[in-house]
């Protein structure tokens, strides 16, 4: 709590050095570009963000990055819905528990990307492959992370609600379930950002539109400041991403947040 | 009445083969404030476990009223050491509303009951927060408020003051003190500082240090409250309970 409220002071501070980073960032790629020496190759700011302007006027990045939000947003529900059911499944029946445990610690290991070519083969190339790909992602991270939480839930916790002489039912209601929340909460933030991860790689592996299809057909035309523009339009994107889910969580489940 | 009889206990009989506390008995009738006082590890906590029924003993019985102890309830409320088991997702309010919505007991009388007991703490303003914007002796309050709106007759305190300042701890051992006397609940209360055995207790009783602990020597303490550490009597009961217990300090 204390290292909150000083932080909270301090927040007029380090929106005053947030442009440091920022800058900072712009004077190295520049350096690095002109030490490179060669522009084709290895764009400096400025020539990609004409790129970026140029991309965004035609409308191109609009419609990739429409494209690809428009999966990570359908795999992400689809994932959360997954994931948050094995977490209540496994709240509700130790038996559940037992039995997914070492599946969901075992194929955690194998990240979404290793599924790309398979999923391609199984669900074709079109869009559903990449949002199997995207839930695949999504509900493990979020069945991962209600797991956690579920077996870190505080021995105080049960203890209180029996002495006050709560049956298993209300402590799974007035217990379980808010830590489950808290624990997918997390899950499906970080999840989101996995989402992005994995979309990019699906659609560099085999897609026709989107923002990682972008960056491969750029390659195959030579173009890297295409390809730094769109890098910077996804790193954007995936931060705004997250920290609209942080508001949203905020405001809607403050409480589960604490 | 509450008593110990005969408590063994281990904490994995199919492992260990020391006992904790071992033919520990202890009684001490309703209405009592009776203080547990011994070194670390010495199976001061573990009793608060039997009693609140956590734990059952390996040999040996709790019993309450004439009746063993086998489980937790509504009839023995625990104030817990440190701060984690307030529900962290739930206000001040609502945490003291926990207990009672257990018992069914109806949204808008709960209320006004919960809101009637944090007042009763000293913790107007404040039913609105959340733990985490709560200080160490606030979220103590917040346990207390909670335990005394279930009506439990027999209270048990694990340490509840440890983690607190010598100033906020003094203010509440003074209000616990105060509640006592108007509500004259059975208080258990556990600790390892012999100045808040002495102003809290009506009895003390030291334990040996562990393992094999048990039940070494209880004194009474016959001063009026509030006490005050500049009596000559409080010294008088120091030093016998020092010397006591400082045998046991040793002993680690």
């Amino acid at each position: 709590m204390l290292l909150r409220s000083k932080m909270l002071s301090q927040n007029w501070m380090k929106a005053l050095l947030l442009p440091v980073p920022v800058i900072g960032f712009l004077l190295l790629w520049e350096f690095a570009s002109r030490s490179f020496g060669v522009p084709q190759l290895f764009p400096d700011p400025k020539t990609t963000g004409q790129t970026f302007l140029e991309l965004l006027r035609s409308g191109v990045l609009l419609s990739d990055a429409e494209v690809s939000l428009a999966r990570i947003a359908a795999g992400f529900m689809l994932g959360s819905v997954i994931g948050i059911g094995l977490g209540l499944l496994c709240t509700v029946s130790w038996v559940a528990a037992s039995l997914l445990s070492p599946y969901i610690n075992f194929l955690r290991f194998i990240s979404g990307v290793a599924w790309i070519s398979i999923f391609m083969v199984w669900f074709g190339i079109g869009e559903t492959s990449k949002i199997v790909l995207i839930a695949y992602t999504v509900a493990f991270t979020v069945a991962l992370s209600a797991f956690a939480g579920l077996s870190e839930i505080k021995l105080a916790h049960l203890r209180a609600a029996a002495m006050f002489g709560a049956t298993p039912r209300q402590v799974f209601i007035g217990v379980r379930i808010p830590t489950l929340i808290r624990s997918v909460i997390t899950g499906m933030r970080l999840s989101l950002g996995n989402a992005f991860l994995v979309i990019v790689a699906a659609e560099m592996v085999q897609a026709d539109s989107g923002l990682g299809f972008s960056i491969i057909a750029a390659r195959n035309f030579l173009a890297p400041d295409i390809i730094f523009a769109v890098m910077l339009v996804i790193g954007l994107l995936g931060f705004l991403a997250d920290r609209g889910f942080v508001a949203l969580s905020r405001s809607m489940l403050n409480r589960y947040s604490r | 009445m509450i008593e110990f009889k005969d408590v063994t206990f281990l904490f994995a009989p199919a492992r260990d083969t020391v006992p904790i506390i071992e033919n520990l008995s202890l009684t001490f009738p309703k209405g009592e404030f009776h203080v547990v006082l011994g070194p670390s590890g010495c199976g001061k906590t573990t009793a608060l476990n039997l009693l609140a029924g956590f734990e059952t003993p390996t040999t040996g019985s709790v019993i309450v009223d004439g009746r063993p102890v086998t489980q937790p309830g509504p009839d023995r409320t625990v104030i817990f050491q440190g701060d984690d088991s307030l529900y962290s997702w739930l206000t001040a309010l609502e945490n003291v509303e926990f207990g009672l919505s257990v018992r069914g007991m109806p949204r808008k009388e709960r209320r006004e009951k919960a809101q009637l007991y944090l007042r009763l703490v000293g913790l107007v303003g404040h039913e609105g927060k959340f733990p985490d914007e709560l200080s160490g002796g606030m979220k103590q309050r917040v346990q207390i408020a909670r335990a005394l709106a279930c009506d439990s007759p027999i209270l048990l305190l694990d340490e509840p003051f440890g983690a607190l300042d010598a100033q906020t701890r003094s203010i509440l051992q003074g209000e616990l003190s105060r509640i006592w006397e108007e509500t004259r609940k059975s208080i258990f209360f556990i600790t390892h500082d012999i100045t808040e055995a002495i102003i809290l207790a009506d009895r003390v009783s030291v334990m040996h240090a562990g393992p094999r602990s048990r039940i070494k020597r209880t004194f009474d303490i016959e001063m009026e409250r509030p006490r005050s550490p500049a009596d000559p009597a409080f010294s008088h009961h120091y030093k016998i309970i020092s010397d006591c217990l400082a045998a046991e300090v040793q002993a680690l």
